[in-house]
C-alpha cells in the first residue's frame, strides 16, 4: 500500500469515514515551503497594489489610534487577531488592507503581515485559514523584510529629520527676528528721548570744493541735489532730555531754545545741522530725530527729518535751508547762493566725495 | 549525510515535530496500519511534513485528539494533573540535536523511562527507533523534555493529593 493509501485511511478513521476534510488540509499545506510562502507574497503583491479609498484610509486612522492602538493590539500578530476577532467579523478586504498599509507606516510589521494574511484568506476565499506554519514563517520573513529596507528606511528618516531641522531652523530664525525687532522697537522706544552718544564724535562735514566748470554735472544729473552753503562751520544743535550729548547750545537765542525744546514731545530727542543768523535758526539737515541717528541714512531722510522739525517748530525764527532738487530749482540755486553744496540724495552722512562745493555766479 | 536537525529551517522542524505527533494519532486509530512514510529516519518529506503540520494544527483546533484517538500524552498529562497541550508544545519546541554529550546522555535516559511508560499504557512511538530502542537523538531530546515537565508535574501533584487526602 502506498503513503497515500495509508494517509487517506488514517484520515478517513479520524473523520469518521470521511477523509476528505483532513485530506484538504494536508493537500493545502502540503507544498515546500519555499513555495508557499513565494506564492504568498506573490499573491501579497496584488492585494498592497490595491487602490484604497480616502474615506476608508482615514477612517482606518482613526481605529489605528482609538482601538489598536488605544487598547495595545499593534505589537504583533496576536494584536492583530485580537483585533479581527473583536471587531472583524464582517470586515471588507479593503478595510483589512487599509489596516495592514496603516501598519506598515506606524512600524507594526507583525501586525501588518497577519492582517495582509488576513486580505489573502478573504481574497482567495480560504477556508479555515492559512497554515499556521505558513502564517508564522510569512509573518517572519515580513518583520524581517521592513527591517531590511536599510536605504528606503534610512532616507525616510533622514527627510523626515531634515524636515524637522528645517522647521526647527525657520522657527529659530522667526524667533530670532521677533525678537530683534522686539528688542529693536523696545531701544527705540528706550532711546527716544536720548540723543545717541556718537553724535558727540562725529566728524564734521567737509565738502571738498571743486571749480564751477564741473558744476554741470550735479545740474543734470537727478540724483544729486544741491543748497546754499552755510557760511563758516555748520553748527550742530541738540535737544534731547538724558543726553549723554551736546543740549542746546547756548549761542542759540533763549527764545528759539525755548520752541526747539518744547518740540521735543513730540519729535524726541532730535539734533540738526544749521546756523543761527540774524537771530533766526537755519537748518541744513537733522542728525537725530525720534532718538533715532540719522547720519547713518541717506540725506534725502536727513533734508524730511528737518522739514519736519521746522514744522513742528513751527515758528519763523527756525527755518530750513532751502534743498534744490529739480533742474530748475538747481539753476536758481546757482543764481541766488554764493556758495552750494551738492550731493547725492542717497548718500550716508559725511560719505567722501559726496559733498561738493561750488562757487555760485551770484 | 543526514541533515542535522539542528540545520532545518524552523518552520520545518516543528513540521516535523507535529508530523510525529500526527503520526501518533495514526497509530491510535490505525493500529494495524502502516505509517505513511518509507525514509529510513522514518520523518516524510519537507512538503508532506507541512501537510501534516497543518492537520495537527487542525486536529488540536476541533479538539480531535482525545477519547479514541487519545495519545500517549493525553494520558500521561491527566495522570500528572496537567494540560496535554503544555506536553505537546514542549515536544515541538524540544526537537533538536542535543548541545553536548551530557545532554544526549541525559535525554537518552529521559526518553528510556518515557518510552518505558509509554509501553506499558499499551501505546508506541511513532518515531522509527534504532535497535537500541531509542529514537534519533533529536527526536531523545524533545521526549526527555516531556518526560522531564511530567515528572515535575507528578512531583507537584503528589503533595496536593496528600494534603487533599
Amino acid at each position: 500500500m502506498s503513503c497515500e493509501a495509508h494517509r487517506q485511511k488514517a484520515f478517513a478513521a479520524l473523520g469518521q469515514g470521511n477523509a476528505a476534510p483532513l485530506e484538504a488540509i494536508y493537500q493545502a499545506a502540503a507544498t515546500s515551503p519555499k513555495l508557499s510562502l513565494a506564492s504568498l507574497k506573490d499573491a501579497m503583491k496584488t492585494l498592497r497594489a490595491r487602490r484604497i479609498a480616502p474615506s476608508l484610509q482615514r477612517e482606518v486612522e482613526g481605529k489605528w489610534h482609538g482601538r489598536v492602538v488605544g487598547e495595545g493590539m499593534s505589537r504583533n500578530e496576536n494584536g492583530a487577531e485580537m483585533y479581527l476577532k473583536k471587531y472583524g467579523k464582517s470586515i471588507g478586504v479593503d478595510k483589512v488592507c487599509a489596516l495592514a498599509h496603516r501598519a506598515e507606516q506606524e512600524g507594526a510589521p507583525r501586525f501588518a503581515a497577519a492582517m495582509w494574511i488576513k486580505a489573502y484568506e478573504l481574497e482567495n476565499k480560504v477556508s479555515g485559514g492559512l497554515p499556521i506554519l505558513i502564517k508564522d514563517a510569512f509573518i517572519t520573513e515580513f518583520e524581517k523584510e521592513s527591517s531590511e529596507k536599510p536605504e528606503e528606511a534610512m532616507k525616510k528618516i533622514k527627510d523626515a529629520a531634515q524636515g524637522i531641522m528645517k522647521k526647527r531652523r525657520e522657527e529659530r530664525a522667526a524667533e530670532r527676528e521677533k525678537a530683534d525687532a522686539e528688542a529693536e522697537a523696545a531701544q527705540a522706544i528706550a532711546n527716544r528721548d536720548v540723543l545717541p552718544a556718537s553724535l558727540n564724535t562725529l566728524p564734521p562735514l567737509s565738502p571738498v570744493s571743486v571749480p564751477s566748470s564741473e558744476r554741470a554735472k550735479f545740474l543734470t544729473d537727478a540724483t544729486w541735489w544741491g543748497q546754499s552753503s552755510l557760511a563758516g562751520e555748520a553748527q550742530r544743535i541738540g535737544v534731547g532730555g538724558k543726553t549723554n550729548s551736546s543740549d542746546v547750545s547756548s549761542d542759540v537765542p533763549a527764545d528759539i531754545t525755548k520752541r526747539l525744546k518744547s518740540a521735543q514731545k513730540s519729535l524726541g530727542a532730535y539734533a540738526v545741522e544749521g546756523q543761527v543768523i540774524d537771530g533766526r535758526l537755519v537748518i541744513a539737515r537733522a542728525l537725530v530725530i525720534e532718538g533715532r541717528d540719522l547720519t547713518v541714512a541717506t540725506e534725502r531722510e536727513r533734508i524730511e527729518a528737518a522739514e519736519r522739525i521746522v514744522q513742528e517748530v513751527g515758528h519763523e525764527s527756525v527755518t530750513l535751508t532751502e534743498t534744490a532738487r529739480t533742474a530748475s530749482q538747481k539753476v536758481m540755486l546757482t543764481k541766488n547762493s554764493n556758495d552750494q553744496l551738492w550731493f547725492p540724495a542717497a548718500c550716508v552722512y559725511g560719505a567722501p566725495n559726496c559733498y561738493i562745493q561750488t562757487k555760485g555766479e551770484k | 549525510m543526514a541533515k542535522s536537525v539542528n540545520d532545518l529551517p524552523p518552520m520545518l522542524r516543528e513540521a516535523q515535530a507535529k508530523t510525529m505527533l500526527v503520526f501518533e494519532v495514526f497509530l491510535r486509530v490505525q493500529p494495524e496500519n502502516k505509517l505513511p512514510v518509507h525514509s529510513k529516519e522514518g520523518i516524510p518529506k519537507p512538503d508532506n511534513c507541512m501537510g501534516y503540520a497543518a492537520v495537527w494544527d487542525k486536529l488540536v483546533a476541533e479538539d480531535m485528539v482525545q477519547g479514541q484517538t487519545a495519545i500517549y500524552m493525553n494520558i500521561a498529562a491527566t495522570a500528572a494533573g496537567l494540560d496535554w497541550h503544555d506536553l505537546a508544545q514542549v515536544f515541538v519546541e524540544n526537537y533538536r540535536e542535543p548541545a553536548n554529550k551530557a545532554e544526549a546522555i541525559k535525554a537518552s535516559a529521559g526518553t528510556r523511562l518515557y518510552l518505558a511508560d509509554m509501553k506499558r499504557r499499551g501505546y508506541r512511538p511513532a518515531t522509527r527507533l534504532t535497535p537500541d530502542g531509542l529514537p534519533a537523538p533529536a527526536w531523545q531530546v524533545a521526549y526527555a523534555a516531556v518526560h522531564e515537565v511530567l515528572r515535575q508535574g507528578a512531583k507537584l501533584k503528589a503533595p496536593a493529593m496528600a494534603e487533599a487526602a
